[in-house]
């Protein structure tokens, strides 16, 4: 499955590109009850609590950033798993400077497994689409708001 | 007139399990608490083929109430990481360090309660290393597909290939044919959705007995198996099978939870309780059909038919766990030539393996024979409509005559009998054909859309004949023991498994009859191994022809034992006697007799000269051959142009079972086979994404219809005993599930024909139907 | 196997999560009894009361095998708490029969056929008890309808609208 969008975000691209590669930041915007255990270089571990309609409950996950060069698009895999279930997703963000600030295309690609993909499933893509889009519309408010550097 | 006795056969006498059922009194193995029980529950597989790197119980053990937690590598310190299925292939009981399907059992956890069960269960953490995934069986079959068994020796996902028939002659028959339709079917992946999951409780006595009750419908043969399996000496293993809420083949297989319940319970000295929640069920107990057919049927231009040929694609998953007779990889799919005498036929089965749970079992229906008379089916209506005919009128002009009986079709089968005129006459009257017929004209002017569907089916059941028939080697009799107590009451006892079919009751009116004792008076006992005769269980349609035959010969036994006890009352010579009126009567003077009940209690009170002490036989029936029940059914739809929804009008449904026992009981079995015919037409299946996830895991998306889907249904009968069969039965309980598909879906071809559909994939869905209709400019 | 020693339990004592006291009177016998927060009225009925006629199905609240009357009102009692039944009147199969005598709706289903293998038959019949307080004489159509919240794999329905229909005839009819 994949999700994708674009924003423009009133910040330089060098506040956002450390804004992305830092996933305390990143996963702060998350609506959902979370917490971020360890970032250790590239690596960060944590837990999200989260659910498809009435299937709801606690994912472990991990990630890693396999791009973060400033200048160019950040990459990171995660892999969670909880609820029986499974996720996979490869996130990129691709940003390019724009007047004002900053230009984000981003895109998720995701595989899902277990119960969430199956009884979820006529329910998986909406709830995507609108967790993305909260999780994105929280991040730019959080750069706008934050002072110049 | 003819004497009558309570409960005897031909009468619809209510059922004896009903009383406990009504008052919340029935036994399932859910129901029983044992003292210091403990439950199982496992961590399943969220991936469809993936490796375990690592297993951390460790959270799971901290939990209050976990006691334990079993893995695939404890097993295999044991040797039972592996177990055979029934067809001699291998499945997991849990995986030493790969999963094979989603949901797949990984680690089984004790706790006190199920609730701290499933709290372990969740907190179990696995490690996997995703692996490439196939779920479609012909995508399995190209040499870049990923290996799904790569344990085996031949190094494909190709099991087994088998056929049957002439195919040289089947394809110059085909090639000389008038006309050839050729017609291509998916019967999708089902789960029989019994009401009642499974699960057991495995108990081992302070001798090291073992007890388990469990959800079997075959409780003899799962014994011989266990005792093969983990090498506990046979006498030390009784199962029980308590009453059973449906089975309809889920019921037949080995099911890992029932192996780790019973090492669960050897490890923690209790008793160990595991039952499915319907998530488990759907996601891993075996499914149902997953039969890709291509077939192509030949007629010449004046309406007869000439040839079939089918090649089919037969997904089973991971392992090859059906539950077939051990020489029929395919069932008895060879049935498929149906009701129609083909000169040439021919038949290619080719198994696959696939990322998806092990199976191939029956929904309500013998080995495989759902899936021929649906390919049949269509494929007759198919070529009739080809030749412009009337699918009844093609129908009447092909079956089988009655005069043919015996009857050996071009696939080998011997035919015991039948009638397929009648039925299907009696089905046309019964609903007025020719009415609907003119009344589909009429509408069609209008532009609206009626169709009907004829499906003249022909099963095979009651398996089988022991030359051919076995399961592992254990041939497929059917036992039955008969006691007559002193007062003249019985208790009988058989190898089947009831799971709704009501044997306590006509087993009992098959001895009421035999006996001369009133069915009230009759105790029927099943599914405890250690107190019932040997017999290899109920599916397929089996009970009535080897279990009720095998009761009758039992019973005949004892009338011929009773005989030499009643002359010796009546200081007669046995040869004295006839049975008549069901009592044993001095020829030619009616007053002078004696019932078995005045045999009974002189059998240990007065015995015979000569004659052992006691009333009792035993038999074990091997039937000679198949029955071959058949029916005709008439459907008509309405499809509504706007939605693409099917309304099924009407539903006549003409079966010939031979000789009826019970008709109240026949009918009910008729009226629930019906709804499980209608299900996969319109409602059921179970799909698998790319990545193999299951889709439709629970109710919500697995559509079992409920009253409302479901049609009036309107039943008819004619009757054609048995030859062969000691009161002349063939078995009932899952006709209608093998006829009906085929007559719903060819009355909504038919509706839509006008716009030149020749084929519609189950089950139809209303968006497939509106589809259709959207693309020809309907709606 | 990670566990070694295995404490003797009794079955049904469940440990731990919070508990609380609960007042319910099942078939006009009350009880007080510490459960669960979390426990199931379903399982309180099932293990800790040890009334086994109501069943459970599905876990889905889909297929009504579960189903009791809650203050007569028909409920899935596999998506009930035991607390939320705390201070309220729950009927279940066992609560039927009355002096020795069955229920109308026992006496339909069973002079109808319309119970197999008996597994849906209790859901069936609350449901059944709740349509027919409330409309005493349903019509085929909307017996169909009232029950189309309990599955039932063997009978195909048929004998079922009898039974209903029976116990309908047998209680008066139209009221």
């Amino acid at each position: 499955m994949q999700a994708d969008g674009r924003f423009q975000v009133r910040a330089a691209p060098e506040v956002v590109f450390a804004f992305f590669s830092d996933p305390r930041q990143l996963l702060d915007c998350l609506d959902d009850p979370h917490t971020v255990d360890s970032v250790e270089a590239d690596r960060f571990t944590g837990t999200i609590t989260t659910g498809v309609a009435f299937i709801r409950g606690t994912f472990r996950f991990t990630g890693r950033y396999e791009e973060r060069i400033p200048g160019q698009p950040v990459q990171a895999r995660i892999h969670g798993s909880g609820l029986g279930s499974g996720v996979d997703a490869v996130l990129l963000a691709d940003l390019t400077a724009a007047d004002p600030g900053t230009v984000v295309g981003w895109r998720a690609d995701i595989v899902l497994t277990g119960p969430v993909a199956s009884i979820g499933e006529r329910l998986v893509r909406s709830t995507i689409d609108k967790k993305t889009a909260a999780l994105f519309e929280k991040a730019r408010e959080r750069l706008e708001a934050a002072p110049p550097p | 007139m003819t004497t009558t006795i309570h409960g005897g056969i031909g009468q619809s006498l209510a059922r004896k399990e009903d009383a406990r059922f009504i008052r919340g009194k029935g036994n399932y193995v859910d129901d029983i608490q044992l003292p210091g029980m403990l439950f199982l529950d496992f961590t399943r597989s969220p991936y469809a083929h993936a490796k375990i790197t690592a297993i951390h119980p460790e959270k799971a053990l901290k939990i209050p109430g976990v006691l334990a937690v079993i893995t695939g590598k404890d097993l295999d310190a044991a040797k039972l990481a592996w177990m055979p299925t029934l067809m001699s292939d291998t499945q997991m009981v849990l995986p030493i360090d790969t999963v094979k399907f989603q949901g797949q059992e990984v680690v089984g956890i004790v706790a006190d309660s199920r609730y701290s069960a499933a709290d372990g269960a969740a907190a179990v953490e696995i490690d996997y290393e995703p692996l490439p995934v196939v779920t479609d069986p012909v995508k399995a079959l190209l040499p870049d597909a990923p290996l799904v068994r790569p344990d085996k020796t031949k190094k494909s996902n190709h099991i087994w290939h088998w056929e049957t028939g002439d195919k040289a002659g089947t394809d110059a028959a085909l090639a000389k044919s008038d006309v050839v339709v050729h017609q291509d079917l998916y019967l999708p992946r089902l789960n029989v959705s019994s009401m009642e999951t499974c699960g057991c409780v495995a108990q081992f006595d302070t001798m090291g007995r073992l007890t388990v009750w469990m959800t079997t419908q075959a409780p003899h043969a799962i014994r011989t198996v266990f005792a093969l399996v983990a090498g506990l000496p046979e006498q030390n293993i009784r199962i029980i099978s308590p009453d059973l809420g449906g089975g309809f083949g889920g019921k037949v297989p080995v099911y890992p939870g029932y192996v780790v319940a019973v090492v669960a319970a050897l490890k923690t000295g209790h008793a160990v309780k595991w039952v499915e929640d319907r998530m488990d069920n759907l996601m891993s107990s075996s499914f149902a059909r997953d039969y890709h057919i291509s077939a192509d049927i030949g007629a010449t231009k004046d309406g007869k038919l000439t040839g079939l040929r089918v090649k089919t694609v037969a997904d089973h998953g991971y392992a090859d766990a059906a539950a077939n007779p051990s020489k029929f990889p395919a069932g008895l799919f060879h049935i498929i030539t149906g009701s129609y005498p083909f000169d040439k036929a021919f038949v290619e089965v080719d198994g696959v393996y696939t990322n998806k749970p092990p199976g191939g079992i029956a929904y309500r229906c013998s080995f495989r024979v759902t899936e021929a008379a649906f390919t049949i089916e269509r494929l007759v209506d198919g070529i009739a409509h080809k030749l412009g005919m009337d699918p009844a009128e093609f129908r009447l002009k092909n079956f089988i005559p009655p005069e043919s009986f015996p009857y050996k079709s071009a696939l080998g089968w011997t035919y015991d009998s039948g009638n397929y005129a009648g039925a299907l006459n009696l089905a046309m009257k019964m609903i007025d054909y020719p009415a609907l017929r003119k009344e589909q004209v009429e509408k069609r002017k209008r532009g609206e859309l009626m169709g009907i569907g004829i499906s003249s089916f022909t099963e095979i059941v009651g398996a089988g004949p022991s030359a051919q028939f076995d399961i592992l080697g254990i041939k497929m009799f059917e036992g039955c023991e008969i006691r007559i107590h002193p007062t003249g009451k019985v208790m009988a006892r058989f190898g089947t498994k009831s799971q709704g079919q009501g044997h306590e009751t006509t087993y009992s009116q098959i001895l009421a009859e035999e006996l001369g004792i009133p069915a009230e008076n009759i105790a029927i006992e099943e599914g405890d191994t250690d107190t019932a005769p040997y017999g290899l269980g109920t599916y397929a349609s089996r009970s009535t022809p080897t279990a009720g035959a095998a009761a009758v010969i039992a019973a005949r036994k004892i009338r011929e034992k009773a005989q030499k006890i009643a002359a010796h009352l009546l200081e007669v010579s046995p040869d004295d006697l006839e049975w008549k009126d069901y009592k044993f009567q001095v020829k030619g003077v009616p007053e002078k007799s004696k019932t078995m009940a005045d045999v009974a209690f002189a059998a240990y009170t007065n015995p015979a000269p000569g004659t052992e002490a006691g009333l009792e036989a035993v038999d074990y029936y091997d039937p000679p051959n198949m029955t071959y029940p058949f029916g005709s059914y008439v459907c008509v739809v309405d499809i509504d142009k706007g939605t693409g929804q099917v309304n099924i009008r009407r539903f006549v449904a003409v079966d010939d079972c031979g000789t009826i026992i019970n008709p109240m009981i026949v009918e009910g079995q008729i009226h629930g086979g019906l709804n499980m015919g209608l299900a996969p037409a319109l409602y059921e299946q179970i799909t698998y994404d790319e990545n193999g996830n299951m889709r439709g895991n629970s109710f919500l998306d697995y559509l079992v219809p409920t009253a409302v889907e479901s049609p009036h249904w309107e039943t008819g009968k004619t009757t054609t005993p048995s030859p062969h069969h000691p009161i002349g039965a063939k078995g009932v309980g899952e006709s209608p599930t093998v006829g009906a598909p085929a007559a719903i879906v060819n009355a909504v071809v038919d509706a839509l024909s006008p716009l030149g559909v020749t084929n519609i994939d189950i089950p139809i869905y209303p968006w497939k139907v509106w589809q259709i209709l959207h693309d020809k400019g309907q709606n | 196997m990670a566990s070694t020693a295995i404490p003797r339990l009794t079955a049904g004592a469940p440990m731990g999560g919070p508990t609380r006291m609960v007042h319910i009177t099942v078939n006009d016998v009350p009880f007080a009894i510490e459960v669960q927060d979390r426990t199931l009225l379903v399982h309180f009925l099932r293990d800790t009361l040890g009334m086994t006629g109501t069943h459970i199905g599905c876990d889905t609240t889909h297929c009504g095998a579960c189903t009791v009357l809650l203050d007569d009102r028909p409920v899935k009692s596999c998506t009930v708490l035991a607390v939320q039944a705390d201070g309220r009147k729950v009927r279940t199969v066992e609560g039927l029969e009355s002096g020795g005598k069955l229920h109308p709706v026992q006496e339909g289903f069973t002079a109808e056929h319309g119970l197999q293998c008996g597994f849906c038959t209790p859901g069936m019949m609350m449901t059944s008890v709740a349509l027919l307080a409330k409309n005493p004489n349903p019509t085929e159509d909307e017996i169909r309808h009232a029950i189309s919240g309990n599955l039932c794999r063997c009978t195909g329905y048929m004998n079922i609208v009898k039974a209903i229909q029976h116990a309908a005839k047998a209680s008066g009819g139209a009221k």
